[in-house]
């Protein structure tokens, strides 16, 4: 597969501000990425400058193989959806969808022709003659996507697409997004704070902070192997903590708040050294009470249960430390419904669901 | 063509127009009206110099100092007038009238008196005035009086009352505009509190009203300080203004310079009235803001 | 005490009384402010020369002395070209201008738009004589095009707060989106954001055009040997009170409301949907 973008030690600085720090990304052909990071990150900034918008620093960019540094957007095979739509409120939705290739010169009637096309790709075939101002917000976004579309682009860029829907609309319209990746086959790049549209829509999620990428993997690995803390608690939650690891009897041990739990394998080579722990909330079980708790277990006193429909988060203080443990309700034996705060209770923590994660730098 | 590049060549094409035009035309101008100033008068026309002589004419002789105090004084009793006049109307309209169409109409009828010319809305009291004019023969018919009086006509009262004319929908816009802001339910709290109308009024409502009244009156007086048509048509003798004497200068008497230097103490005056009240839109939003 | 506290029979009294002089305060503004149009009007009609009161009778031989007066008509027709040409320059300078403060940083940009927005509240007088000396010290005479130039100067303020209000609504990403689609800087401009400005532009150009046609100050001092029509009324007004300027009067306050009429019709078709 051919790298359809690439950037090469691409940094921009506003002024004193750095906003991309030397980055040096690719994209395949057909990929759906998604760059994910709170905001200030330089996610946004980033996907300008592929798109054109902003003027890099210092650094390249290449389109499908092309040096584009510096070329206008009108120039680049990237088209964008941007965060407010930008639908021009004097053009009708079908005038809209049409404009770009209005402007490159195509004669009247196939502009309309395609545009029609477009529209019916995102259900809005309909809608042709509406001014944008009769749409609902995600009406608008289709028709922005449309009209992205439409010029059959190498990539389509999307700044934080979904944030000012509602909920609801959220959720349908990153399926929605999906499957129009999966129709059209172009390559998506995606802009967003939301980690759960990350992990939803893309192949690939490339994590940002303070400019720089973080962790750049697909959604699996980075759910189940964050290599920094940073990660491990931007995506999905963590339980953090550090402990020095010791060699015992049965292999690596450390201290999870003051209690000694098995570590992983890998934590063996660590020996004598303090390293950042976590695991996932969900990768803990409770012990039934009555039984005896295992090799792994965490005794504590819960401290607050929070009730979220399907499951629970239990807040379980350990002494010097608290942990968050989510439990399924639909569970029989052992079910999170027969608990109460104020109690005393046990959870395990396999080894192998323990991660070892790195420190940040913070620069 | 590269980002860069595109939009500095737009740029380029976007500014040069009006940073030229407004270079040629309002930069120079100005500029070589300040050079004038200093200048001299020397029969028939005028000489290139550097003296003050200019400016001490006007700051010593009585006759330039009278004027210049005088054209103040006019000037602030009429944007006293005026927002004396447009505030009860602009609060009317925005507290007591509830029908939007009848607040529009309302609107327009005090504005729609700027598309009529201004010298004739400012000669109309020249014959309203006037020994033989309109309300002298309406006063005589009614009985009240026996002859003609000359008192309403050629004098400073006759002027302020014109120029009060002009400028009351210059002064309705602005605080209109003000009050209209002030969200309902200020209104309504503070009558919920418990706090009289009238108390309400002077805490909240007026208050809030204040960077409308400034700018309003800003600009009537600005605007009334160099008028030079209502005292040529209704002023009289003693009614004469700092810009009838400047465009005195620039016409019989062709003392440029000293002309010069009165533009540049009226630009001055203007000038500093400006950013004063500019301090003063500040001084309220920065308040309630 | 707050009125409220009164009991309900006085509180209907008083809001009643405060009705009535809230109504006979605004009955006489609104009488102060056309009383003197009406005058003006009626007396455009009168019989007699003089101005006493009551009218001695109707005619339209002022009317018909205007129509002869071939050098108010030629007046007239200065001060349409005038506002035509003046409107014109104003607006290809001023939008320009306004799309630079609102879009591009620039160095001296403070001071520019502090002498753009200078000659609204500076008295004309001083727009005038500053630029009566500049076309003297270049040589220039003084002609109607002197007048153009000291108009679409003195009204660049018009329609840069107008122009520069409307611009603020409009989202720098539709340019940007346009931009995006393939069009060049010039094509987004006529395609985008002219449409969008559109209404503030055309408001901006029908004010422009009815304060050039009523400009005096500035008009006084660039006059040459042609005069637009305010210059010829007060001409006449420094011979005398005549009534057919209040037959001249009467024909401006018709135009006036003709005028109005137009624009609000104009900008009412931005409401209806585009086809």
């Amino acid at each position: 597969m051919t790298k359809i973008i690439e950037t090469t030690n691409l940094t921009k600085t506003y002024g004193a501000v750095l906003a991309v720090d030397d980055i040096s990304l690719s994209v395949e052909e057909g990929e759906f990425v998604t760059l994910l990071g709170p905001s200030g990150c330089g996610k946004s900034t980033l996907l300008r400058m592929i798109g054109g918008f902003e003027d890099p620093t210092s650094g390249q960019i290449s389109l499908d193989g092309k040096e584009v540094t510096h070329v206008s957007p009108s120039k680049r095979a990237v088209n964008m959806v941007f965060q407010d739509y930008a639908l021009f409120p004097h053009l009708s939705v079908g005038k809209n969808v049409g404009y770009g290739l209005r402007v490159a010169g195509m004669p009247k009637r196939e502009v309309a022709e395609k545009a029609r096309e477009a529209l019916a790709l995102v259900g809005l075939e309909g809608r042709y003659d509406d001014s944008p101002r009769m749409l609902s917000g995600g009406q608008r976004q289709r028709v922005a996507l449309a009209r992205a579309i439409v010029r059959r682009p190498k990539v389509l860029l999307l700044d934080e697409p979904l944030s000012a829907l509602d909920a609801n609309l959220r959720e349908q319209m990153q399926i929605e997004l999906k499957h129009l990746h999966t129709k059209v086959g172009l390559t998506f790049v995606l802009v967003t704070h939301d980690q759960t549209e990350a992990l939803t829509m893309s192949d690939r999620v490339v994590v940002m902070r303070n400019g720089r990428i973080v962790q750049d993997a697909s959604p699996q690995e980075l759910y189940e192997s964050p290599k920094t803390g940073y990660v491990a608690g931007f995506v999905g939650s963590t339980n953090l903590f550090r402990s020095s690891v010791t060699i015992g009897a049965n292999g690596p041990v450390i201290k999870c708040f003051g209690q000694e739990l098995a570590a992983p394998a890998a934590a063996g080579a660590l020996s004598g050294q303090e390293v950042l722990f976590g695991f996932r909330p969900e990768k803990a079980a409770l012990v039934p009470g009555g039984s005896e708790p295992g090799q792994n277990a965490l005794r504590g006193k819960i401290a607050e249960i929070v009730y979220h429909g399907q499951s629970a988060r239990i807040a379980i203080d350990l002494g010097s430390g608290q942990v968050l443990v989510d439990l399924q309700i639909s569970d029989a034996a052992g079910s999170a419904a027969q608990i109460q705060e104020g109690e005393e209770i046990a959870i395990e923590v396999a080894p192998h669901k323990i991660m070892i994660l790195a420190d940040e730098v913070v620069p | 063509m590269s980002t860069s590049r595109l939009v500095r060549l737009t740029r380029a094409a976007v500014l040069s127009p009006p940073l030229l035009w407004t270079f040629v035309f309002m930069f120079v101008p100005y500029a070589i009206l300040f050079v004038y100033s200093f200048w001299v008068q020397k029969y028939p026309t005028f000489v290139p110099d550097f003296q003050f002589g200019n400016y001490i004419q006007i700051a010593t002789d009585p006759q330039y100092l009278n004027v210049i105090l005088r054209t103040l004084k006019i000037a602030f009793f009429v944007s006293l007038g005026a927002a004396l006049i447009a505030y009860p109307y602009a609060y009317f309209l925005v507290f007591k009238v509830k029908r939007p169409g009848v607040r529009m109409a309302l609107y327009m009828a005090v504005v729609a008196p700027l598309w009529v010319s201004y010298l004739l809305r400012a000669y109309t009291w020249k014959t309203i005035l006037g020994t033989t004019g309109i309300l002298n023969s309406f006063l005589m018919s009614a009985g009240v009086l026996s002859e003609p009086s000359s008192v309403f006509l050629y004098n400073q009262t006759a002027m302020i009352v014109t120029l009060i004319y002009v400028f009351i929908p210059f002064m309705v816009m602005p605080i209109y505009a003000v009050l209209e802001k002030i969200p309902h339910n200020l209104t309504e709290a503070s009558g919920d509190l418990g706090v009289g109308r009238f108390r309400t009024f002077f805490k909240v409502t007026l208050p809030l009203s204040i960077p409308g009244i400034v700018a309003g009156f800003t600009m009537t007086f600005c605007l009334s300080f160099g008028d030079f048509i209502a005292p040529f048509l209704v002023g009289g003798p003693d009614g004469l203004m700092v810009a009838n004497v400047i465009a005195s200068q620039f016409g019989a008497s062709l003392n440029w310079p000293l002309g010069s230097a009165l533009a540049i103490v009226m630009l001055m005056i203007v000038l500093t009235i400006i950013t004063i009240s500019d301090r003063f839109e500040r001084l309220g939003q920065g308040k309630f803001a | 005490m707050t009125r409220a506290t009164l009991p309900p029979q006085r509180q209907r009294v008083l809001a009643r009384i405060e009705r009535l002089s809230w109504l006979v305060g605004i009955g006489l503004i609104l009488g102060f402010l056309y009383l003197p149009i009406a005058v003006l009007v009626a007396y455009s009609f009168n019989a007699s020369r003089s101005l006493t009161w009551p009218m001695s009778g109707l005619t339209l031989e002022w009317y018909q002395k205007l129509a002869s007066n071939s050098q108010l008509i030629e007046a007239f027709y200065n001060s349409i070209y005038v506002a035509v040409s003046a409107t014109a320059l104003t607006l290809i300078i001023g939008v320009p201008a306004a799309i630079a403060l609102d879009r591009i940083d620039f160095p001296g940009k403070g001071l520019f738009r502090k002498l753009i927005l200078l000659p609204i509240a500076l008295p004309g007088i001083i727009t005038g004589i500053s630029m009566l000396i500049l076309f003297r010290a270049i040589g220039f005479n003084l002609s109607l095009e002197t007048v153009i130039i000291g108009h679409a100067t003195a009204l660049l303020a018009v329609v840069v707060t107008q122009v520069y209000a409307r611009l603020q609504r409009v989202p720098a990403s539709l340019s940007e989106a346009s931009v995006d689609l393939g069009a060049s800087g010039l094509q987004t401009f006529f395609l985008v954001t002219l449409p969008n400005i559109r209404t503030a532009v055309i408001g901006a150009g029908m004010l422009a055009f009815t304060l050039s046609f009523d400009e005096i100050p500035v008009t006084f001092f660039l006059t040459g040997r042609d005069n637009t029509l305010p210059m010829y009324i007060w001409s006449t007004m420094r011979r005398g009170l005549t009534p057919e300027i209040n037959a001249i009067g009467t024909l401006i306050v018709a135009m006036s409301i003709v005028m109005i009429f137009v624009s609000v019709l104009l900008l009412r078709d931005k409401k209806n949907p585009r086809k």
